[in-house]
């Protein structure tokens, strides 16, 4: 018997009237969920349907980029280019609020901002000089007499909308979207104790990106479900966590929280920077007996996989390229040790993450030719999955059935309704 | 004329004997159509090609000797067909599967070649036993009520001729036998000892900057013998005197002549080299000359005396090819490996390397004028052959336009059937 729903989180139940803990004996509550519908292989290859995942999904969703530590000062700015979506810069304000803009001239379309990132006073398109405040309005017009009458109000920079959650910065392409609280619903409210720091001091320790040749949700289903620890994670990870003790809670709008139980200490192998008892924790989660025996990853839909622990924030992040390329993004946070050199535990940190995302990132392409040989065929999903398939039902569901390309389609998008925690 | 088919086997239908001069059995050939050059260029012809050729044919990957023991594997990647593993079961026939586990569709082997018991996604585990049916599920629990017969690898068609192993994505296709037709009862006595102990001298593979098909029609024509191949081959063959002859499904055979010994002046490998003689040779007058068996769609057979040698085309895309060749040769068992096989590679990868560099630049022009049309000659009948085969595979009305050969039933009267 794995765990029970009575088990894990003691101390993120408040303030809600029912959850379901899924487990990977395929169980709500210890009680058996019906056989779960498959996934068609046709949604990893089919134009079309990739198609309508970014235009009803992608820019229609709160996309996690940043967090609020690495726009320091007035003027910090940082470029995301979003394959398949946009070129994005999030900007600090004389307000001290975070704007997101497209990084395009409303003029002839130049980009306003050429370094991936630094601090500014304002923004000066590279073609003709147009130039931009912090608040994205157009405050200067180069030779001006060539465009009498021009009214400036009318062509501010393009302005994305900017939310943030625990200081993680959200941008969403589409103005009508609903807020981002509401939108992230229960899976936020699990852990107040991340809302609550949105000044933390904590620091970016590395971020780093690159492209795999495969569909995005090759990776996000791979990072949703840990059936494949212990064959694909043998060299990593393995020893660290216990795959059995999986649980995972799902949330509206595709949000699943997943509890990631370690091994007992006396049963573990080799270091985990996870536990390691000699850096500084993160605020407000060092105290919460909840992480000593777990970390928690929050699958923030439809494209980010948020982990939290006592020791780091990270999240890895995927954006679709096109329909077989994709590209990954590593961020890892941790506590400002402020002017000293950095802890010890940190030196080796990034080669481990790397080290574990290229076990997996080594099998993508091979999966991504071995599906496309057969896209007919359909993936069976088990108890591990279940997460994974709550992610493609709100795929479906987000970009409607009708439009969805027969071949595509999940059977029932609502077979998981009735154990999502409201 | 009647020295080149002496061996022949007589079918129900005489021979045609298509000449270089454009003759069939001493009568003028009718001038053929031209061949239009969108059919290297155009990106909806590739795709008709895949779609109804690559996964419709039988497809010739590896010899039976390549997998001696029970557990012999190896992989084959086609680019823009999929990952296929050919295996010998425990019954000691060979399957051939796709390499895509039926979980998740992680690949179930990953070295090239080896010998294995079982076959296990590198994923989540998931085991499949030689036969291809899944065994084994991890962590059973979580896919309660499964039904593992449901979950076989997904099997290809696999089947041989003389030896030589071929796949088939289409379930619904005819027997091999049956689709390779007369052409097989005509070679049959050159190819066909099934147990005859061969083994893989070599193996070589090279990405090609042109279209599948110029590196495969540049391997069934013989008329740039003199002029590409003037510092090798050409040294040793009669360019003017082949001749070919056609079977159903675009497959042929073809006849090439050396020069008398005495003008040879070549010293690559030579019909008089001390190889030992393949077992199917013995007896037969192969040192004037050598046969090609033509494989519809991508393959050419050699055989000489002392070996056979696959050259096979792949598609990667529109502009780029896999060019794979594979030599066999007569099983030297426990003894020394013969002294005149030490560097039996270089002759041909010599002429290799210059029809290599010769179809990138071939390639290059007609991307620059694709409108024009090329005018086949006696040499290129087969080519024109294959050319006919593609179309009728494909179907008229699948063909865009401005691709289609105008009469692709232009040689229909002079296949061998």
């Amino acid at each position: 018997m794995t765990n029970s729903a009575t088990e894990t989180t003691q101390g993120s139940t408040q303030g809600r009237k029912s959850r379901y803990l899924v487990t990977t004996d395929s169980k709500a509550n210890g009680q058996p969920i019906p056989k779960l519908p498959s996934l068609p292989r046709a949604r990893y290859v089919n134009p079309e349907f990739f198609r309508a995942e970014i235009d009803s999904v992608f820019r229609k969703s709160w996309l996690l980029l940043a967090h609020a530590c690495e726009f320091e000062n007035i003027g910090s700015y940082k470029l995301f280019d979003m394959p398949s979506l946009g070129p994005i810069v999030i900007v600090r304000g004389k307000d001290e609020k975070l704007r997101a803009f497209l990084n395009s001239c409303p003029h002839r379309g130049a980009t306003v901002l050429s370094d991936s990132e630094g601090c500014g006073n304002v923004m000066i398109c590279q073609y003709h000089g147009w130039t931009y405040n912090l608040e994205g309005n157009l405050i200067g017009v180069t030779n001006a007499e060539a465009f009498p009458d021009i009214d400036k109000k009318q062509y501010r920079l393009p302005a994305i909308r900017c939310e943030q959650w625990g200081g993680f910065v959200y941008v969403n392409f589409d103005q009508g979207a609903p807020s981002l609280l509401d939108w992230l619903g229960s899976i936020a409210t699990t852990y107040p104790q991340v809302e609550e720091v949105p000044d933390a001091p904590l620091r970016l320790l590395y971020q780093q990106s690159w492209e795999v040749a495969c569909n995005w949700k090759l990776m996000m289903d791979n990072f949703n479900e840990g059936y494949h620890i212990n064959v694909v994670h043998a060299p990593s990870i393995k020893p660290v966590f216990d795959q059995t003790r999986l649980s995972s809670e799902l949330h509206a709008n595709g949000c699943v929280t997943q509890y990631n139980y370690y091994r007992k200490r006396q049963e573990q192998s080799g270091d985990s920077f996870d536990q390691s008892s000699n850096v500084l924790q993160m605020p407000n989660i060092e105290d919460e007996k909840e992480f000593d025996d777990k970390h928690v990853g929050l699958g923030m839909f439809p494209n980010t996989l948020l982990v939290i622990s006592k020791n780091f924030f990270n999240f890895i992040q995927f954006l679709p390229i096109g329909i077989d390329r994709c590209k990954i993004d590593v961020s890892f946070y941790v506590r400002d040790w402020g002017d000293g050199p950095m802890p010890e535990e940190w030196k080796g940190s990034r080669d481990g993450m790397m080290q574990l995302v290229s076990e997996d990132t080594a099998l993508m392409p091979g999966m991504q030719r071995s599906i496309e040989t057969a896209p007919d065929l359909h993936i069976p999903l088990g108890g591990y999955e279940i997460p994974m398939l709550h992610i493609h039902a709100t795929i479906d569901k987000m970009i409607g059935t009708d439009n969805i390309p027969s071949g595509c389609r999940i059977a029932d998008p609502n077979f998981l309704q009735q154990w999502i925690t409201p | 004329m009647a020295r080149v088919i002496e061996e022949r086997p007589q079918v129900e239908q005489a021979p045609f004997l298509l000449s270089v001069d454009s003759k069939v059995n001493g009568q003028p050939v009718p001038k053929l159509p031209l061949i239009p050059r969108a059919r290297y260029v155009d990106e909806a012809f590739y795709q008709a090609e895949i779609d109804h050729i690559f996964r419709k044919s039988w497809l010739l990957l590896a010899h039976i000797s390549e997998f001696p023991q029970i557990g012999s594997y190896k992989l084959f990647d086609l680019p823009d067909l999929g990952p296929v593993v050919i295996v010998r079961g425990k019954d000691k026939k060979l399957r051939a599967f796709l390499n895509s586990c039926r979980h998740r569709g992680a690949t179930v082997l990953r070295d090239s070649e080896g010998c294995r018991n079982v076959m296990i996604c590198q994923y989540h585990g998931w085991t499949y036993n030689l036969q291809g049916d899944l065994i084994g599920v991890t962590n059973p629990e979580a896919f309660p009520d499964f039904d593992k017969t449901q979950y076989s690898l997904p099997g290809l068609r696999c089947e041989q001729w003389g030896g030589f192993v071929y796949i088939n994505f289409d379930e619904a296709a005819k027997p091999l036998l049956e689709w390779l037709g007369p052409v097989v009862e005509v070679n049959d006595h050159v190819m066909n000892a099934p147990d005859k102990p061969l083994t893989m001298l070599s193996r070589n593979s090279f990405e090609v900057a042109c279209n599948w098909k110029l590196m495969y029609e540049n391997f069934i024509e013989g008329y740039h013998v003199n002029f590409v191949h003037g510092p090798s081959i050409s040294k040793m063959m009669d360019q003017t005197k082949g001749y070919s002859e056609l079977f159903a499904n675009g497959c042929f055979s073809s006849y090439s002549f050396y020069r008398p010994r005495k003008e040879m002046n070549y010293d690559g490998n030579t019909p008089e080299s001390v190889a030992p003689t393949l077992p199917g040779m013995e007896g037969k007058d192969f040192d004037s000359k050598f046969i090609t068996v033509g494989m519809f769609p991508n393959v050419t057979i050699p055989a000489v005396k002392q070996s056979y040698t696959t050259f096979q085309v792949l598609p990667i895309g529109i502009d780029r090819c896999q060019f794979t060749y594979c030599t066999y040769v007569t099983d030297w068992g426990d003894a020394a490996k013969p002294s005149a096989w030490d560097n039996a590679d270089a002759g041909t990868n010599a002429f290799v390397q210059e029809d290599m560099a010769t179809m990138a630049c071939v390639q290059k022009s007609i991307e620059a004028a694709p409108d024009q049309h090329i005018p086949v000659g006696g040499y290129e009948i087969p080519l024109f052959h294959f050319n006919t085969a593609i179309d009728r595979m494909i179907g008229a009305e699948n063909i865009p336009d401005g691709c289609a050969l105008p009469n692709a039933d232009a040689l229909q009267a002079w296949v061998t059937r």
